[in-house]
């Protein structure tokens, strides 16, 4: 029974809160926890196809001449609709004759998207199309490089200097021939429905000229309008006048062609969109542009290597800062507070978005918008997850991570990043590695 | 009879599960394969851990298996042991008490013929638990930091099975087969970043490992001995599963995967030991052993280990008075131990300083006894990477003599 006793009482012990440590740097042995900083980052810049530029809610309409990515232009194309197509009845049928035109104009609603410098003046014309706003393709989608066939006349015209936080909205006078006519079918009721309607006036296209060309401004879809002001014949100066609107009812039917004219620029050679643009080729400097389908690719050669630097190991956290390049972005040409990444083939097909371990889509976050010397300005980037999964892949394909800017359908944001070799502003992968 | 087999199998079952239990915490048992604990039987711990050179007549001497030739005949000895230790820890910023009970040893022995003893015993080897909460360590090529958290269990038991045999009136020698068996558990985790990465680790050693002894009595007072422990290898095996939990999800790296991991080298050890007695009453004690630590070829995860000198000491004392008196049937010890340990921590040696103090008190009129012993020790030192750890320590160790096999002379 004494036995007993003794083996019970052996089991007593006071807990150990943990405080006292010797020999860390033996610790740090078993178990190495490294950073890798030197892993190879190649750059390049790619092309999209065609970007979706229906349905984005957004006019997008200017020009501006970009000494890196050359002259970008938005054309906006929509085809107008309205809820009635009669004059207003106030009483007896005979009333209706006695109305005549007195204006047309077309209200544009900022939607506080602008790039570019304002201060300046920006011109541009709207044309009216010749062809119904039908897409081309089987889809019901327009792209960026769609375009319809338009009437060389000038409907109205406007040259002005972009307020779009300031100011509500602007105001173009259109032609007064083009109002009496589309005002004389109606009051003729040859126009009565849509059909009839858009038969007559098969849409419109806002197209800005090259000689005024420094910003690309944007306008509400569902707000902006046609507006024909009609009144009573020999009515009081002081009565209002009555008004017809015509709006974008079906945002299908409104887009933004977008093109960029890169002659003369680093990027003219950019290939097809299967295809890179290696930065070695153009100053150690990555692309991004919204719109116009410019996007920056980044590859990771030699992660597989890292499987090697011991026995066995893991890749438990990496992040990747990218930064864009000096003297490239101000405040005209302001940083995108992320930027959305997206992970890619070899031909640049894209397979989803960039993920983290919880499957939920990660972004480049810009650190801070400047600092004296706007060394450490930069996108992070956590990658550890997807670096992790590329180290340990069996196949020979290669992921690589594709960047582009936040509303790459509807803005003209762009962004020149550095590379490896950069001078000033290198791009950086820092890797923490465990060995187990 | 019976009756005794199936107690003594019930304490070997409870104290093998016991062991799990008996957590003797250091923050040295990170290294190696533990703190190896010191189980010494029967009065050994109060005379400072030495007596190669002592014959095992009134108890078990598990330093030489030479002494078990100089067992009493027909006699059956039990030992079993315990220990209370309350431990100071302290760096050079703060210090933190311990209380631990732990299980010593559980033998037994008995004499085989009028030349020869075997023993069979069981004690722990190593404890291997420590505890690192939130330590903050460079990582490696960066400026930046990472915390680790890590807990460590488990250690090695060793069983003994001892032989000696005695050629003539004054040499015996002896041999030990030992068993080192167990395993210890490393769970880690590391906080990298935004990323922690989880090792669970749980590596199983077993190996054999062979001591020869030799006790020689020069006359009835003075016996010179030595004893030496063949280097070996333990085997090692682990089952390592790795996690990393980011963004809140827990990804298996690697789960239950089973390798061979460097296995543990166990020196060669030699020591000698005198005991002399003198006017029959007073017995004094001189061991010194040294371990061949830095020959073994130990692989750099165990921790650096270096030659270790160990020198022991001690004296008995009892009165030759009156031995029907209780009081004067009482044996008082003392000893020193000093040991400089086997481990060097950032250069520096972990040694350890042990005085005890002793008293054996004889149950009624029988031989068998409990001892009891405090030592006061101090192990390592205060720097920037190691601590010093003073510990009080209470052995009891119960030494149990029962007459076996005794015929009957008169019918």
């Amino acid at each position: 029974m004494l036995l007993f006793a003794m083996t019970v009482l052996s089991c007593g012990t006071d807990s150990d809160a943990g405080e006292f440590v010797v020999g860390s740097d033996y610790l740090a042995l078993s178990n190495k926890v490294i950073l890798i900083d030197t892993v190879t980052v190649e750059m390049s810049t790619i092309n999209f196809d065609s970007l979706i530029t229906s349905r984005q809610s957004r006019i997008l309409i200017g020009n501006y001449d970009d000494p890196l990515y050359g002259k970008v232009k938005s054309n906006s194309y929509f085809q107008l609709a309205s809820d009635s197509y009669s004059l207003i009845n106030t009483g007896s049928d005979t009333e209706t004759t006695n109305y005549v035109f007195d204006s047309i104009s077309m209200i544009l609603k900022y939607d506080n998207y602008y790039y570019g410098d304002t201060t300046k003046v920006q011109t541009f014309d709207i044309h009216r199309l010749t062809q119904k706003v039908k897409p081309n393709t089987d889809d019901s989608n327009f792209y960026n490089n769609s375009a319809l066939n338009y009437s060389e006349e000038s409907l109205g015209s406007i040259s002005y200097k972009p307020r779009p936080l300031e100011k509500d909205s602007i105001n173009i006078k259109m032609n007064d021939a083009f109002g009496a006519a589309l005002f004389q079918k109606l009051k003729k009721r040859e126009i009565t429905d849509f059909d009839s309607f858009s038969e007559y006036l098969k849409g419109l296209v806002l197209v800005p000229t090259s000689s005024n060309s420094a910003s690309v401004v944007g306008f509400h879809v569902a707000t902006s309008k046609v507006r024909l002001y009609y009144s009573k014949y020999q009515a009081d100066t002081e009565e209002t006048p009555y008004v017809l609107d015509f709006t974008i009812l079906d945002a299908a039917k409104q887009f933004n062609s977008i093109s960029l004219d890169k002659n003369g620029t680093l990027l003219q050679n950019l290939p097809v969109s299967s295809s890179k643009l290696s930065s070695l080729l153009t100053d150690h400097q990555g692309y991004i542009q919204s719109g116009t389908g410019v996007a920056c690719k980044i590859d990771f050669p030699n992660i597989r290597q890292l499987k090697y630097i011991s026995d066995k190991g893991a890749i438990v956290d990496a992040q990747l800062l990218l930064k864009p390049v000096n003297n490239t972005y101000s405040e005209k040409y302001p940083l995108a507070d992320s930027l959305r990444i997206y992970v890619g083939d070899n031909l640049n097909r894209i397979s989803g978005s960039l993920v983290n371990s919880a499957n939920t889509a990660v972004f480049g976050i810009l650190n801070k918008k400047s600092d004296e010397f706007n060394e450490n300005v930069g996108y992070v980037v956590p990658i550890g997850n997807f670096l992790q999964k590329e180290m340990l892949k069996q196949s020979d394909s290669r992921s690589s991570l594709i960047l582009t800017l936040p509303g790459i359908s509807k803005t003209v944001n762009r962004i020149v990043l550095g590379d490896q070799k950069h001078l000033n502003n290198k791009i950086q992968l820092k890797i923490y590695y465990i060995s187990y | 009879m019976k009756s005794k087999i199936i107690y003594l199998s019930v304490a070997i079952l409870m104290s093998l599960h016991s062991f799990s239990q008996s957590i003797s915490s250091s923050p040295y048992s990170l290294y190696g394969v533990g703190s190896l604990y010191d189980s010494d039987f029967g009065g050994i711990p109060s005379i400072g851990s030495s007596g190669i050179a002592l014959p095992s007549d009134v108890y078990i001497n598990n330093l030489n298996p030479a002494s078990l030739a100089f067992m009493p005949q027909n006699h059956f000895m039990l030992d079993i042991g315990g220990k209370a230790i309350m431990t100071t820890y302290k760096s050079s910023s703060r210090s933190e008490n311990r209380n631990n009970f732990q299980f010593s040893h559980l033998a037994f022995a008995f004499p085989v013929t009028k030349n020869s003893g075997f023993s069979i015993a069981l004690r722990p080897y190593s404890s291997a638990a420590f505890k690192i909460s939130n330590l903050q360590l460079p990582i490696a090529n960066s400026q930046d930091y990472y915390y680790l958290t890590a807990t460590g269990s488990g250690g090695l038991n060793n069983f003994d099975l001892s032989y000696g045999y005695k050629f003539g009136k004054k040499l015996s020698l002896g041999a030990t087969a030992s068993v080192l068996f167990g395993n210890t558990t490393d769970d880690r985790s590391f906080l990298v970043m935004n990323t922690i990465t989880s090792i669970q680790k749980k590596t199983n050693y077993n190996g054999l490992r062979a001591t020869f002894g030799a006790q020689y009595k020069i006359d009835s007072t003075f016996t010179i001995a030595t004893t030496f422990k063949v280097p070996a290898q333990i085997k090692a095996a682990k089952v390592q599963t790795v996690q990393s939990v980011a963004d809140e999800v827990i990804t298996a790296v690697e789960s239950d995967v089973k390798s061979d991991t460097d296995d543990y080298y166990m020196p060669l050890e030699m020591g000698i030991g005198i005991s002399k007695r003198f006017k029959n009453n007073l017995n004094i004690t001189l061991d010194y052993e040294k371990s061949l630590w830095s020959k073994t070829s130990q692989a750099e995860l165990y921790g650096t280990f270096v030659d270790q000198d160990r020198f022991a000491m001690g004296f008995t004392y009892k009165s030759k008075k009156n031995i029907r008196k209780y009081w004067d049937s009482i044996q008082y010890a003392t000893g020193v131990n000093f040991d400089t340990g086997y481990l060097e921590v950032d250069g520096k040696r972990v040694n350890n300083a042990v005085i005890s103090f002793g008293l054996k008190l004889p149950i009624e009129n029988t031989y068998s006894a409990l001892n009891i012993t405090y030592s006061y020790g101090q192990r390592g030192r205060i720097s920037d990477n190691l601590i010093k750890e003073n510990y009080h320590k209470i052995s009891l160790n119960l030494s149990l003599d029962g007459i076996w096999f005794v015929k009957r002379k008169i019918d």
